[in-house]
């Protein structure tokens, strides 16, 4: 009986283990995939570097205003959101989490794209959730 | 006249031009404080056009345009304002810088002349007239002209802007045809 006990527990220290293995490795891959990633775009000689950006979602993209000027970033569609200004020399970010059009409502010539998830077009619905504003 | 722009880039673009080619064929130079001294008249005039338009303009393009104009040229003669601090520089008055002046008293007194839409299309035009002749005196007197680096600098730096300003320009100007 003892013997037998000693086996299964043996048994069923491998299984565990071997489970553990498994898991751990998806787990692990799981969690590559979806730790969100911060992204830069630079708004330099009046225009965002890059000017189309591709994220997946809950990556967080950061705007820092290297130009002279103040700059603003803001949805283009319904203006439905936006950063207000961003003094030179500041920056601003937010959480994506739809692809959209975006501009700067005071240069309104210069114009940026976020792709979210390799979506192209932007969907009416809800807003990014905006984290954190100002200049550093 | 049967053209506003033609008649407001006549005016500009000739005087402007006629300076930058007096200029080159006469092989004068500007120092450093003259040059320092066209590029902040060149941002202030604009920015008194724009006052212009904040008193007498009521379309909001027009206004959000003016009041770019204000902040951006503002921050361009903060930026050239420091520098020739930081390089000993007093800004220097000179032909250029007096003509320049001299032109704008008179295209203001056209444009305070002016009222509703007749005014908002006169103040555009000249806006887009005037950043291109600009863009042309920065180009082809200022950054030439320029000896020390970091000037010549600040001067390259703000020809994106100047030409951001004229794509803006020309499409408020588009949306009041």
């Amino acid at each position: 009986m003892r013997v037998l006990i000693y086996v299964s527990l043996l048994a069923a220290i491998a299984m565990g283990c071997g489970g553990s293995q498994n898991d751990s490795a998806a787990t692990s891959s799981d969690n590559v995939q979806n730790v969100p990633q911060r992204h830069v775009v630079e708004i330099s000689q009046m225009k965002f570097v890059p000017d189309v950006l591709s994220v997946n979602k809950g990556d967080t993209i950061v705007w820092i205003n290297k130009d002279m000027v103040d700059h603003d970033v803001t949805e283009e569609a319904t203006h439905s959101w936006t950063s207000s200004k961003i003094p030179a020399g500041g920056s601003w970010e937010m959480i994506a989490t739809k692809s959209e059009a975006y501009f700067c409502s005071l240069h309104v010539v210069m114009k940026g794209k976020i792709v979210v998830d390799g979506n192209e077009l932007a969907m009416a619905g809800e807003s990014p959730s905006i984290t954190q504003c100002g200049a550093p | 006249m049967k053209n506003p722009e033609t008649f407001w880039s006549g005016i500009i673009l000739s005087s402007l031009l006629c300076i930058t080619t007096s200029f080159a064929q006469n092989a004068q130079t500007l120092s450093d404080a003259e040059v320092a001294s066209v590029a902040v008249v060149a941002n202030q005039i604009d920015i008194a056009y724009a006052e212009i338009a904040k008193e007498k303009s009521k379309d909001a393009e027009i206004l959000k345009f003016a009041e770019t104009m204000i902040n951006d040229h503002n921050a361009v003669i903060k930026q050239a304002s420091d520098l020739v601090k930081k390089l000993g520089v007093t800004p220097k008055d000179n032909d250029v810088s007096k003509k320049l002046l001299s032109d704008a008293d008179a295209t203001k007194k056209a444009l305070r002349s002016k009222s509703g839409s007749e005014f908002n299309k006169a103040y555009i035009d000249n806006e887009v007239a005037y950043h291109k002749a600009v863009i042309e005196a920065v180009e082809g007197l200022l950054i030439p002209e320029a000896e020390n680096a970091e000037l010549k600098a600040l001067l390259q730096n703000v020809v994106p802007a100047l030409k951001t300003h004229l794509a803006h320009a020309e499409m408020v100007q588009k949306s009041l045809k």
